[in-house]
Order: C-alpha cells, then structure tokens, then sequence
C-alpha cells in the first residue's frame, strides 16, 4: 500500500515515514501542498494524510483538488490538524476528508486509521 | 590657461599635503580597505562553518532521534559515543532539544514518552533549567516552555513564582505551563496575578483548558473580587463558559464595578448564568452606562428576561438612539411581545413600521 504524507517539517515527516515504513508501507513525503498535488498526479498513492497548513498550498486545498478530481476523488485523505482548528477540520470534511487527527496524536491510533480506511477502500 | 590651473593646483596641493602625508594617507586607506576585505571573509568563512556544522548535526542526529523516539516502550535508550561528543557542543544540544520540542508537539502516547525519555537522559533537563535561571527575558520563557512541553511536572514550583513576573511573555509562559500540568487547579496563578492578563494570554487559557475535564473553581468568588480587573475580567469569562451558577450573586454584583469593561463581561456572564433578578439588575445599571453597554444589555436581556421587563423595553423604543430603539424591538420580539411591537407601528408607523417589518422579518428568518 502506497501512502502520501504531506508535511511541511520535516522532523514529523521523518518521524511519520520512518513509522509507516517500518508497518510495511510504501511511504511518499513531501514538505508542501503543491508538491503533495504534483505527487499524488504522478503516483496515484492509495491514501493520503496532509497537514492543514503549509506552505504554497493548504491541507485543504489538497483535500478540495483530490476530491474533485474524478481519478483521484476515491483516494481517502486524513487531514492532520492543531488546537484550535475545529473550523477547518470541519470545512475539509466538507470538502470530502475521510478523517482527522488532531496533534499531538499517537501513532499507533494513526496505524488503526490507515487500517480502517485500507478496508473500506 | 590650463597650465597655469595645473600649476596653481601643483602649488596649493604641495602647499597642504606633504609627499610623505600623501604615501602614509595612501597606507591607511590600504589598511582600512584590506581590513574591510580580510574581515568579510572572516566572518563569511565562520557562517559556512557553522552552517555546515549544523547541517552535519542535523544528518547525524534526525535519524538517530526519529529511530530512537519510534523505539518499543522496553527498548533501553544507548547514546552512541559519537553523539556524546556532538552533545558537549552548545549547537548540537540546541539543535535536539528543538528537535524532540518540535516532535512532542505533534505526537502523544509511546513516542511522546519516548521523546521524554531522551530528554531527560541526555541532560537537557538541566539545559531547560539554566534557560530558567537566566536573566534574559526571552532565554527564560524558552526554558518555561521546554520544561513545559516536556512534563517537567516537578518543576511546577518554580514556575508557579514566575506567572506573576514583572515580564509578559516570561508571565504567560509560565501561566501556560502551570494549567498544562495541573488543568483547572493551575488556575490558582489567579490568587497572585497582580499584572494584567491581556485578551490574548485569556483566549489562550481558555483553549487550553478545553483539553482538561472540568473540575471546582472554589476559589471564583475571590478572583471575582480581585483587586487587579484583568482576573475579574477572566473569572467572569470562566463563570460564562463553565457555568459557574453558584457565583451569580458576586456576578451581579460585577454590574456596578467601576471598570466598564468588567461590567459588559459581567453582562455577558449574566446571559448564561443568570435569573430574572439578574435582568432587573441590568435595568437597574442601564442608565449609568454609555452606549456600549446599553446596547450590550439590550441584547442580552432576553436570554434572562421575562414579561416583567417589557415596559423598561417599551421605554427604550422611545430612546432618540435607533439602534437602542431597534435592540429594544428585538428584546421584546424575543420576549414574545411582538405584538405590542405591531401595536406601536400601527399607531407610529415613523420609524416603528419599518422596525416592527425588520425585526419580523429577522425573527421569521
């Protein structure tokens, strides 16, 4: 399973790939939203989870383009989000978000997340 | 003619400025200009330096904290030897101390232990608390922070002394820290807050809260009380959001303080924690107030108000003041009098006709 972690520090994003890597995943990082876009165009991962903000181009932003794509719009997308951002997190479901995790979060309940969205897919 | 230029200029050249003043003005200028030169480079060559120095930390020491922090709960911690060199060096501790603090922000459970964990056994604890001892302002509140972040808990003392310092962002910092550790019983830095808690440092307290189950406030009457606005202004916000009924006599009370910006935070208290006798001490107070105020009771007298209110509201339809005159249509609309309200427009359909339309439209909206 190929998965897309969009994140613009790139400590997490180590942290994110090293953990997902580890759990078997084929693991694509990226540091911002335009970045992110181009990489999901080019390789069609099968889940994505962004940040909501980074630079060029936003979390949700992402989560409206993949969505409104007809290839991509059933890649299932978990949004990362911070305190105090419980707007945003409800706009991206509007936008079609699949789930969210509010930072800090804990990686194993990260795991369980992929799992349950890899089944539904 | 340019000759004779030349040869006066020759003449009043030498006349001021010897051969051997020109060669030594010549050698300074060299000097200052070689300097100049000499010190770019130096201080070019040590950026680079430091620049790649922090680059090699970075390559060495990411991968190593990443691996460590996703290590299982049983593994032992070992430092590499190279890395207990690197960490002698202030760079490389700064660096990683950034590092875990960006890594435990984002993370909770096992890595979150884990980054502690590694916190503590490379010593950085002690880092936190030198940053705490300093006498810089910014070194301080960096320190508050990371011992915050980190679960320093037992350092809780030390903080509390600092939510009172003479420094806003040194007080804030430690404010913060204090309700991370202890959620609503670190709200006792009220009982000493003598400097005042800008909109900004309250906003934030109250997020923070929202991660902590509720608990007692027992000491709410006393903040209530306090003699610095800021908290009254923050207990009143407190008693509002976690309805704190048990404070509404001292919340009353707040209605006539002196500080007009505790008496619209009292009103807005009273909204969501008040009675009847709350809205008839509102009325009592309306006309000592200026139009903020007046305006702030108008809207807010109907979530307590009752039949009992609407002639003090029939009053203020006749105020010279529209929005007043509006603010009170809406009250007794919500109050249900509407119909007195119609009964006014039919008998003065200027202005009352398009004030009853309005606030029809926007009750049936």
């Amino acid at each position: 399973m190929k998965i897309l972690i969009a994140e613009d520090e790139p400590l997490i994003l180590q942290t994110l790939e090293l953990k997902l890597k580890k759990e078997g995943y084929d693991v694509i990082g990226c540091t911002d939203g335009l970045d992110a876009l181009q990489k999901i165009d080019a390789e069609q991962p099968d889940l994505v989870i962004t940040d909501i903000m980074m630079p060029y181009m936003s979390g949700l932003e992402v989560v409206r383009k993949v969505k409104q794509d007809d290839v991509q719009k059933n890649i299932p997308v978990i949004v990362l989000s911070t305190m105090g951002q419980e707007n945003i997190v409800e706009e991206a479901f509007e936008l079609g978000a699949d789930d969210y995790l509010k930072k800090p979060f804990s990686l194993s309940e990260l795991s369980i997340r992929i799992k349950r969205l890899a089944k539904k897919g | 003619m340019v000759f004779l230029f030349q040869n006066h200029f020759k003449t009043a050249f030498e006349q001021y400025i010897t051969p051997q003043t020109l060669i030594s003005c010549v050698v300074f200028f060299l000097c200052i200009t070689f300097s100049i030169v000499f010190f770019t480079y130096l201080y070019l060559g040590l950026k680079k330096r430091a620049f790649f120095f922090k680059e090699r930390i970075k390559k060495n020491l990411e991968l190593w904290i990443s691996n460590v922090i996703l290590a299982d709960d049983d593994e032992e911690i070992r430092i590499p030897e190279k890395f207990q060199r690197l960490f002698k060096t202030k760079a490389a501790r700064d660096y990683a101390i950034e590092n875990l603090i960006t890594n435990k922000k984002t993370f909770s459970g096992s890595v979150a232990n884990n980054i502690r964990q590694l916190y503590e056994e490379l010593g950085f604890k002690q880092d936190s608390l030198k940053k705490l001892q300093s006498n810089f302002w910014y070194i301080k509140a960096k320190g508050i922070q990371e011992l915050a972040i980190m679960d320093q808990n037992d350092q809780l003392l030390r903080v509390y002394r600092l939510t009172n310092s003479k420094n806003d962002l040194v007080r804030n910092e430690a404010q913060a820290a204090i309700i991370h550790w202890s959620g609503f019983n670190g709200l006792r830095f009220l009982n000493i807050a003598s400097y005042d808690i800008s909109e900004w440092q309250q906003v934030q307290l109250l997020v923070q809260l929202k991660n902590f189950t509720q608990q007692d406030m027992p000491k709410m009457q006393q903040w209530l009380s306090s003699p610095n606005d800021t908290v009254v202004i923050f207990a009143l916000k407190l008693s509002e959001v976690y309805q704190q009924f048990q404070v509404k006599n001292k919340v009353e009370e707040c209605l006539f303080h002196t500080n007009e910006k505790v008496r619209i935070q009292a009103v807005a208290t009273l909204a969501k924690i008040g009675d009847e006798n709350s809205a008839g001490k509102m009325i009592q107070q309306y006309r000592q107030e200026r139009f903020t105020n007046r305006i702030n009771i108008l809207q807010q007298i109907h979530k307590i108000g009752s039949e009992a209110h609407i002639p003090f509201l029939q009053h203020e339809l006749e105020n010279e003041n529209d929005f007043l005159k509006l603010a009170a249509a809406k009250a007794m609309a919500e109050l249900g009098s509407i119909k007195l309200l119609e009964e006014k427009a039919a008998e003065n359909p200027e202005p009352y006709q398009q004030i009853y339309q309005h606030v029809k439209a926007e009750m049936t909206f």
